[in-house]
């Protein structure tokens, strides 16, 4: 790791409703090294998408975004504040020094226009090129990214494509002008598990290429194990654990990941076992938080009027590692 | 009416580009073939309810020709020369002969060839609908996109109340009052009719603007657009209205898609992102409205052409259906059922421009 590329700071993203503001991300601090990979691990609505793209600057009016700072360190070394950026800058930044991919690459993609045509849009926004310049560029990209025939799939249309060759297509045009960062939303999910595990292969083989660093999101602690070298734990728009990938599958001190890590499903488990374990309840309604720790009403630690009484801190459990809990000091796996 | 608007939303439009011709020319060919088929039975439909229709109605034509003082025995001789005292099937046989042989009979009010009335007649209504069309579109979509911007502020919510009155506007009012304003209290437009006496231009395709041009004569031109411009605005109204709000409710879902998402995540400017990838995605419905209101009004503005004086189809079909003039009401409605089918084919054909998954499924 060579120095900081991403800073968050106190980042508060709300979005009103008719019953008052709900806060999705609460008070959110992270940083991202260079060619680092961070996963962001948590269940729906927990504030993971919207901590991107509020980093995108993406979050639409009504959606508020409130931040201390977001620094990131630009291409040619200067610190800005993305939080301060006026909105014609903050385009210089999307595409050209963070990219980002989606889940669902169908949807994802504009179905009027060709593959080559949408690759080709980003990188003549980002630099000044011919049109024949980036379509080649773009063929280079397809290519990379072990696209067959690179060249006749430039004019295909999204929907003629499989799935896989259409989160190819995205990966591509997101990489097309060599971003810093790569902000990874669920990119695997909507994909089968094969092709899940060849994009993901492709993801960590171009990080290395690029030196790119990679925010991935998922709610798959498998996919999370995969690739990451750092990973932050969210739960009702907070970071509830965050850690190395080692320190946290090794020995990770809070309830809520022990959960997470039970129901995540093995080769050898049979019927015999029963049934696979899950964490209980929901994710709490943002509107109707639980008063104190916010998962206690699941959890199978809690301790009656200390976690329900205060809401925990992040605390250091070892050098890098910080849970959430009062109680880590009594959890074990 | 033509002018009641139809709603065509989400599911109708889906349902059109659904339609599934898959990737070569000769599937294309195939599909419109199927479709001039189908043309043709919508042509024998229409013949048969009209002919019957005119036929089942009250009162004898031949009476109806003579007037009061005919005698029996004139009567007689009448019906016999229009045909009248063969039975009803027979009619009809031998006017469907007649009229695939392009003969629709004689026009009993004007003496002249019946389709040649509905021929003099169409220029005026097509000139009158594609320029209240290019008004309407060219108004209409800009409008629709600049309220789906900012939803519910101001510039919204302005278009949104005029363009509630516009579509619920009965235009016989509103031509009057246009009429009044314009055209006698302020007299700056023409009440009327298609050119002042003497400027009418020699005619070549029946449209005034055309023909005009084409004499190359600019006081004439002038002239017919100054007779267009009344009778243009107020067929707009309510197409205006609809497709004003149509483009702001298809950009307002298309804003949200996700592929909206990537493009902003690209980088691009929002200039770039409304029009190049929220417009041209929420265009398809829009073009199926606009279409459709192509069909209704070409079958026949009779309001707008009733109170401005324009001898279009619509006039021609009502003062016929009027004076019973039957040769001319069958081949004026066989020709709008005509015209219409043949619109919707064109719509449906622009949609293998618009959406590449109808062009190569």
């Amino acid at each position: 790791m060579k120095g900081t590329l991403l800073e968050v700071e106190n980042l508060k993203v709300t979005f009103p409703t008719e019953e008052g503001p709900i806060t999705a991300v609460d008070d959110l601090s992270f940083t991202v090294g260079r060619g680092e990979t961070l996963v962001i691990v948590g269940e729906s609505g927990s504030g993971k998408s919207v901590t991107s793209l509020a980093v995108m600057g993406l979050i639409a009016p009504p959606g508020r975004v409130e931040a201390r700072a977001i620094r990131l360190v630009g291409k040619d070394g200067r610190t800005r504040d993305l939080s301060r950026l006026p909105e014609t800058e903050m385009r210089q930044i999307r595409g050209a020094e963070i990219a980002m991919i989606f889940q669902e690459p169908m949807t994802s993609l504009n179905p009027v226009y060709t593959i080559g045509e949408q690759i080709i849009e980003a990188i003549r926004f980002h630099e000044t090129m011919s049109r024949r310049a980036a379509r080649a560029r773009a063929e280079e990209m397809l290519r990379l990214l072990g696209i067959p025939e690179p060249r006749r799939r430039l004019d295909a249309y999204p929907h003629q494509l499989s799935g896989g060759m259409r989160q190819r297509a995205m990966i591509g045009m997101a990489l097309s002008c060599h971003p810093s960062l790569l902000i990874a939303d669920e990119p695997t999910t909507a994909l089968d598990v094969t092709v899940q595990a060849q994009i993901l292969e492709l993801i960590r083989g171009l990080q290395k290429d690029f030196g790119m660093a990679v925010i991935f999101i998922t709610h798959n602690l498998g996919v999370a194990a995969e690739i990451a070298d750092r990973i932050m734990v969210m739960y009702a728009g907070q970071v509830v654990e965050t850690g190395s990938a080692r320190a946290i599958f090794r020995g990770t001190r809070l309830p809520y990941t022990i959960g997470l890590m039970r129901s995540v499903p093995r080769l050898g488990l049979d019927r015999d076992s029963g049934p696979l374990p899950a964490i209980q309840g929901n994710v709490p309604d943002l509107r109707r938080l639980p008063k104190g720790c916010r998962f206690h009403p699941r959890c199978s630690w809690f301790e009656p009027g200390l976690c329900d009484a205060k809401l925990p801190p992040l605390e250091a459990c070892e050098e890098g590692h910080l849970v959430r809990c009062l109680r880590w000091r009594k959890v074990h796996a | 009416m033509p002018l009641e608007p139809r709603r065509v939303s989400g599911p109708f439009a889906r349902m059109r580009t659904s339609l599934s011709w898959r990737s070569d020319r000769s599937e294309l060919w195939r599909y419109i073939g199927w479709r001039l088929i189908q043309l043709a039975i919508v042509l024998i439909g229409v013949s048969i309810v009209v002919f019957f229709t005119m036929h089942v109605l009250p009162g004898d034509v031949a009476m109806l020709l003579l007037g009061d003082r005919g005698t029996a025995e004139q009567l007689a001789k009448l019906r016999l020369q229009l045909g009248l005292d063969q039975p009803v099937v027979v009619q009809y046989l031998r006017f469907v002969l007649a009229a695939a042989h392009g003969d629709f009979g004689t026009s009993l009010t004007s003496n002249r060839a019946a389709f040649d009335d509905v021929s003099t007649a169409f220029p005026v209504t097509l000139q009158l609908t594609l320029a209240a069309l290019t008004i309407a579109t060219v108004i209409g979509v800009p409008t629709g996109v600049f309220a789906s911007l900012r939803p519910g502020r101001t510039f919204d919510n302005l278009a949104m109340t005029f363009t509630l009155f516009g579509v619920s506007m009965p235009i016989f009012w509103l031509g009057l009052m246009l009429l009044l304003a314009f055209g006698a209290t302020l007299d700056w437009l023409p009440i009327g009719g298609l050119s002042e006496v003497g400027m009418e231009p020699p005619r070549i395709t029946g449209m005034s603007l055309i023909d005009a041009a084409l004499a190359g004569s600019p006081s004439m031109f002038w002239d017919a657009l100054r007779h267009l411009i009344l009778p243009a605005c107020t067929l707009a109204t309510v197409p205006l209205a609809f497709i004003a709000r149509i483009t702001r409710a298809e950009m307002l879902a298309t804003a949200t898609q996700d592929h909206v998402r990537t493009a902003r995540a690209k980088g691009l400017p929002r200039a770039r992102v409304i029009v190049g990838h929220v417009l041209r995605n929420a265009l398809i419905p829009i073009v199926t409205v606009i279409g459709l209101q192509l069909g209704l009004l070409l079958s026949g503005a009779v309001l707008t052409e009733t109170i401005f004086s324009l001898p279009g189809l619509g006039r021609l079909m009502v003062d016929s259906i009027l004076s019973r003039d039957y040769p001319v009401v069958q081949a004026g409605a066989l020709f709008i059922a005509f015209v219409f089918v043949l619109v919707n084919l064109l719509v449906d054909l622009s949609y293998t421009l618009l959406d590449p998954r109808i062009r190569r499924a």
